[in-house]
């Protein structure tokens, strides 16, 4: 095994890694040595074909199969330089205040959080798209809204030059999403941070993290990593782990944490999510521009938030419900589909965590509880509404049996979807959100780390991705895991007796 | 059983059905062993069930009985049999509609430059 040494090493380069990283190049500037390492390769530009099963095989932990221990719900998590923020679609909101005040968690502040998140969605160009470039799928959310009684808000997104390719989760084939892949991570390495890719990390030690650095194979996408393969022991005076909620979660189980943090890898949520699709009777633009413009938050009401969305023929296919004849003349008739994605503001239960099996692999434990169920079911029936008052001529609900309804059925909707229809791999639920496992609070009793991200009883271990959510933040969550990342970095800088003040004086 | 997740399949040539195999086999390629023996287990469960319920294996149903059937075990109260279910029409569905030339007669366009495409398509129109 090889040996390195460094100041500071930060595990994941994803909004939380990504963030820190760049916010630690004053560190840098005085003297201190900072690694990243990411599990995932660093993509050239042309490597982003957006080729559905391609890109998916590359960017998505398992290849965007990943499922939980149950096998009901597939995660969807990005590995590569840049994390998930290289398959997210950019939607830029910052935490409502009501979440952050029910979290209490003494030392966050509400107003600190929303001013760090509001800096990166000022850095990162979010901003609301021209009218020019909404597409018909999006449009008729809106209109839909409109005439089922609601109003839908346009999301913030942080493009900068979007082409409205519609590929965004399967990472821009325009380089146009700005997330940390384009944004923190390489003013990190401009600001002197080294980052080495295909480095998994396996274990963490006293002060100290085993990375694998891997090959990469002949016909694989990516870069090859930065260092030789091998295995590695990095020393390091602080380590951050900003692995993801699943990723820092088993890499602390795995390394023996879990006896003195009870609450390590409890606290799992991951907004549950389905796709909603509806057919029209004429063509509409779909499959090209923003795909996730428009959203209804009614989360603090009914628990549920609707998004409008826009996915590949294969995924689309696997979320449909069912299968043959019915199945596949949805299928073909995709140039009028317009789709909405449902997600459950799900809530923490102790049943729903994070474990390890007995060879360290993560074991995402998850029921759907009665209100999450409740909540997705009641989604449904508003968002078929809204396919309908957008002039759709018939709904596929995945909790509905049969699935489809047909306009003339709008009277019924209460008796055709309903909870007894959702059968947990009969309905094909996934999620891009996983949160907590790590989670911030007072003490270890309650919690596994402190406000600041560190983990209570091992000072120079810090976290700072979505790990820490106490519970569901109900919205898109990647600002605020950069805001709680930019206080993680802020800490560290402390820590390390190099606040920004005092270096802007050295410099 | 394919043929029953998608009815397409049972008229298209040999090319389609090799790159819908190659597909799926490059799919469960990344995963464990294990994976594949479950699935081919599930299969023969499958088979094994059409019998106690039709006193003849799946391959021998009819296509409206086989889809009855499928669709029946779906639906099943054990978990692990619609998981079962789930899981082999993924990777139907995987190698089928991955497919360019599928993805191309089902209408989905969407291309890299977006907007321009379509602005480029009407102008040429």
């Amino acid at each position: 095994m090889k040996h390195a040494q460094y100041d500071v090493l930060i595990v994941g380069s994803g909004a939380g890694g990504g963030t820190v990283a760049q916010a630690l190049i004053p560190l840098v500037q005085a003297g201190a040595s900072v690694l990243l390492v990411e599990k995932g390769p660093r993509f050239r530009d042309d490597e982003f074909t957006g080729q559905e099963l391609e890109m998916a095989s590359a960017l998505y932990e398992d290849g965007g199969g990943f499922l939980t221990a149950d096998g009901t719900m597939t995660l969807a998590m990005g590995v590569a330089y840049g994390g998930s923020t290289v398959v997210y679609t950019g939607t830029s909101l910052t935490a409502p205040e009501r979440v952050i005040r029910h979290w209490e968690i003494p030392g966050l502040d509400y107003k600190d959080l929303v001013t760090r998140s509001e800096k990166y969605a000022a850095e990162n160009n979010a901003h609301l798209l021209p009218d020019e470039e909404i597409n018909e799928n999006n449009r008729l959310f809106v209109e839909g809204c409109r005439a089922a009684g609601y109003e839908a808000r346009q999301f913030p997104v942080n493009v900068k030059g979007c082409l409205g390719s519609s590929l965004c989760n399967l990472g821009c084939p325009n380089q146009a999403k700005q997330g940390t892949n384009r944004v923190q991570l390489p003013r990190a390495e401009q600001g002197g941070v080294e980052i080495v890719t295909r480095a998994e990390a396996l274990r963490i030690e006293d002060r100290a993290v085993v990375v694998r650095v891997g090959e990469a194979q002949p016909d694989e996408k990516g870069e090859p990593s930065e260092w030789k393969p091998g295995d590695y022991r990095v020393e390091a005076a602080t380590v951050v782990l900003a692995a993801g909620s699943v990723g820092s979660s088993t890499l602390l189980l795995r390394s023996g944490f879990g006896a003195g943090l009870p609450r390590l890898g409890e606290g799992f949520t991951c907004h549950p999510a389905f796709i909603l699709v509806a057919e029209h009777e004429r063509e509409i633009t779909n499959d090209v521009g923003h795909p996730k413009s428009y959203y209804l938050d009614r989360a603090e009401q009914e628990g549920w938030v609707l998004e409008t969305c826009m996915y590949f023929p294969f995924v689309t296919a696997k979320n449909l419900t069912g299968f043959g004849p019915s199945h596949s003349t949805l299928m073909r008739a995709f140039p009028r589909l317009q789709m909405i994605l449902v997600l459950a503001t799900d809530k923490v239960t102790a049943r729903n965590r994070i474990t390890v099996d007995r060879r360290g692999r993560p074991a995402v434990h998850y029921t759907f509880t009665p209100s999450v169920v409740e909540s997705m079911v009641d989604a449904t029936r508003a968002a078929t509404r809204i396919f309908f008052g957008a002039g759709a001529v018939r709904v596929h609900a995945p909790p509905a049996d049969p699935p489809l309804i047909e306009r003339d059925e709008i009277s019924r909707l209460d008796e055709r979807i309903h909870s007894r229809f959702f059968r947990p791999a009969r309905v094909s639920v996934s999620a891009a959100h996983p949160m907590g496992g790590c989670g911030m609070g007072g003490d270890a009793s309650q919690s596994v780390t402190d406000a600041w991200g560190r983990v209570h009883g091992h000072p120079w271990l810090r976290v700072a991705d979505a790990s820490l959510f106490p519970d569901s933040v109900e919205i898109n969550p990647y600002l605020t895991i950069m805001g709680l990342a930019d206080r993680v970095a802020e800490g560290i800088m402390n820590d390390h007796g190099a606040n920004s003040a005092s270096l802007g004086e050295e410099r | 059983m394919a043929a029953t997740f998608v009815p397409e399949l049972s008229t298209v040539d040999e090319e389609v059905w090799r790159r819908t195999e190659a597909i799926i086999t490059e799919g469960l390629s990344g995963r464990p062993d294990a994976v594949t023996r479950q699935l081919v287990l599930f299969i023969r469960v499958v088979n094994v069930l059409a019998v106690l319920r039709f006193l003849r294996p799946f391959t021998a149903l009819d296509d409206a009985r086989k889809l009855r059937f499928l669709t029946s075990l779906e639906n099943a109260p054990v978990l692990a049999i619609r998981r079962g279910v789930w899981g082999l029409r993924t990777l139907v569905f995987m190698g089928y509609y991955g497919q360019d030339d599928v993805k191309a007669r089902m209408g989905y366009s969407a291309k890299s430059i977006g907007w321009r495409a379509v602005r480029q398509e009407s102008a040429d129109s």
